[in-house]
């Protein structure tokens, strides 16, 4: 799937370029909207000819950092921005484009899985793209504003390193801060899971330290069917895995299900 | 899902939340902890609260028979949103005495407990972050009175922020005089609270007779008053003000600039800083207009432009007293307070259209003073605010 970018204005420059995703995905983009995004306009800048018409169409800008999903997002929010080539505009038209852009900026929240947050402001990084940058995490900082401590540790993947009763020494001095605040339950964790996970095959690691342990309740060694093999032919983690599941039910039905 | 967000992109997203969701999160890591903490951290969060007013609290000082008793916050998002009014209980609080506000400087309240007998000053003064409820009483600081003079008084307190050292500073000047005779010899002193410690200033409080007209603010790191020279007494010549006082917190030393505008010290005027400008108001006796005045280029004596006039007949109620709070984003509006005995109301007064909009908000003492605030983590490190009524809730539990 290759997204063409309309053209609205076809007298302005139509100067496009093609990015890819990591996901071999090819993304023609207009130039002015390419530019937004930092680490393409640097690329640009580090070749010696800056001839961007003859260039732009015929380059492709790799980004093996960005999926295909995220990068749709962001181009579509470049797109919303104030274009730095186009025709200055009166007063009341520049307030027309800032309320149609609140109106799309809010329609895009409400869309948006709050993990999905997360890959948006970490592509947005790479690329440079200082306006999404800015969005995102404001947008990010309000999604976690009341959210409690339990839920803001589970969302960036810290691991509390407090002992028990340190934290319970602060939250009890500050008390009145913690009034309040939503309590994180099952379904939110649920909800701001993505909807889809892709496995990718690493390959054979070498020199990773320290090693990888294996759980004391998991299964190490001598094969069943040939004891010659003493090691386990596959092993994966075993704690904190994201199954799938059908529905909002795990397939016992019980709310320990992991 | 990304686990790992580098440190620069969560420092990000976590200068743009509001005060108390940081106090919450100091629990969710030791990291966390370290981060909010840090100072350079505590800095662009308050930065970042001045240029986007998130957390903007009004702080009022109800007032009763005169006096002022106990503080409430307001908390208002946005323009049209306030908040209910809470009870504050603000750091100085002890039955039966009596503390008030001396001014408010971007997320920090000085507060100052005085005692009505003018010969005897034991005053208290502190620095209180009202949105954290922290705060830090200033050390005692005695005076020196100089020989042959018998009586003492304060001339005048005041709290800014020093741009250039980044420090927040309380400037007190005592004046000393024998009964009957003009103010002799001043004393200034300085307490920088970086360093929490007083210092004498060898500039003096300007020698000429002069006679403050107003409050004091806090701008672009200097202090300012409103002052009237004082001329020979002479009963058909009101003494009008002509100067601004100005008091740089960072060379330490006074400089009066001229403003264009002369008015009768006897009417209230009222300085504030409104949009980064010092603004004054002048509110003369009923049935007259009310001017604003904004100095639109700092120290250029010339560039005060008159912004509004208030007819008091667009005002449906009466009132002596008008201070300017803020602008409104558009800055077609702006909110004022407008107190007389008894009364104060918060109003919205739209300047072209010379029209009024009162603003509702629950839970608001009858007669209070107004100070605006932003919210930081400032005096973290500072000792905590104790509710007496809940302290002694506790007491009695145990």
């Amino acid at each position: 799937m290759s997204n063409t970018s309309e053209n609205p204005n076809p007298s302005s420059s139509s100067a496009k370029m093609t990015l890819k995703t990591s996901d071999n995905e090819l993304f023609e983009v207009e130039e002015a909207v390419a530019m937004k995004f930092c680490t393409v306009k640097q690329y640009f800048e580090d070749e010696k000819d800056s001839d961007v018409a003859a260039r732009g169409s015929t380059t492709v800008i790799p980004l093996p950092n960005v999926h295909s999903a995220v990068l749709t997002m962001l181009i579509s929010y470049g797109k919303k921005l104030p274009q730095s080539n186009a025709v200055a505009d009166n007063h009341e038209e520049e307030e027309t484009k800032k309320k149609e852009r609140k109106k799309y900026e809010q329609g895009l929240l409400k869309n948006l899985m709050p993990g999905e947050l997360l890959d948006l402001i970490s592509a947005a990084n790479y690329l440079d793209f200082k306006e999404g940058l800015e969005f995102f995490n404001q947008a990010l900082a309000d999604h976690i504003q009341n959210k409690s401590v339990e839920y803001v540790r589970k969302f960036f993947g810290i691991k509390n390193d407090y002992e028990p009763h340190e934290e319970e020494k602060y939250r009890e001095e500050y008390a009145w801060a913690f009034e309040g605040i939503e309590c994180w339950l099952i379904g939110e964790l649920k909800q701001f899971m993505a909807k889809t996970k892709t496995l990718d095959i690493a390959g054979t690691l070498l020199g990773i330290k320290p090693a990888l342990i294996v759980a004391s309740f998991s299964v190490r060694g001598l094969n069943s069917l040939d004891s010659n093999i003493l090691k386990p032919e596959m092993i994966a983690p075993g704690e904190n895995i994201l199954a799938a599941w059908i529905n909002a039910i795990g397939p016992t039905g019980l709310d320990s299900n992991t | 899902m990304m686990s790992h967000l580098l440190v620069e992109i969560i420092t990000e997203i976590l200068s743009q939340l509001p005060v108390k969701s940081l106090l919450c999160f100091f629990c969710v890591s030791k990291s966390w902890y370290a981060l909010i903490k840090h100072l350079d951290f505590i800095k662009l969060h308050l930065h970042r609260s001045i240029e986007t007013n998130r957390d903007r609290t009004l702080i009022l000082e109800k007032v009763t028979d005169g006096l002022p008793h106990y503080c409430y916050s307001v908390h208002f998002p946005t323009e049209n949103h306030f908040d209910k009014a809470f009870k504050l209980y603000q750091p100085l609080y002890r039955r039966g005495k009596l503390v008030s506000i001396l001014d408010c400087c971007h997320s920090l309240v000085c507060i100052h407990h005085f005692t009505l007998e003018i010969h005897h000053c034991t005053d208290e003064i502190a620095i209180w972050n009202p949105l954290i409820q922290k705060y830090r009483i200033l050390p005692p600081e005695p005076m020196s009175k100089p020989s042959g003079l018998n009586f003492s008084k304060y001339n005048e307190i005041a709290f800014g922020y020093d741009l250039c050292n980044d420090d927040y500073k309380v400037l007190r000047v005592i004046a000393f005089y024998n009964r009957g005779q003009p103010l002799k010899e001043f004393e200034v002193k300085v307490y920088s609270l970086r360093w929490h410690s007083w210092r004498k200033i060898e500039e003096q409080w300007p020698k000429k007779e002069c006679t403050v007209s107003s409050n004091s603010v806090s701008l672009n790191g200097a202090l300012h008053w409103s002052i009237a020279e004082d001329t020979p007494y002479d009963m058909d010549i009101p003494l009008r003000a002509e100067c601004l006082l100005a008091f740089d917190l960072a060379t330490e030393k006074f400089l009066v600039f001229k403003t264009s505008v002369q008015r009768e010290v006897e009417l209230g005027t009222c300085l504030e800083v409104l949009k980064g400008q010092l603004c004054f108001i002048v509110t003369p006796d009923l049935g007259a207009e009310i001017d604003v005045w904004l100095m639109k280029e700092y120290g250029e004596a010339s560039s005060w432009t008159q912004i509004c006039k208030i007819e008091r007949g667009s005002v449906p109620w009466t009132f002596k007293y008008c201070k300017p709070l803020m602008f409104s984003k558009n800055e077609k509006k702006i909110l004022l307070e407008m107190r007389r005995h008894n009364l104060t109301k918060l109003v919205w007064y739209e300047i072209e259209k010379n029209r009024c909009e009162g603003v509702e908000i629950q839970n608001l003492p009858h007669w209070f003073r107004t100070a605006t605030c932003v919210g930081s983590l400032l005096l973290l490190d500072g000792d905590n605010v104790i509710d007496p009524d809940k302290a002694e809730e506790q007491e009695e539990e145990e």
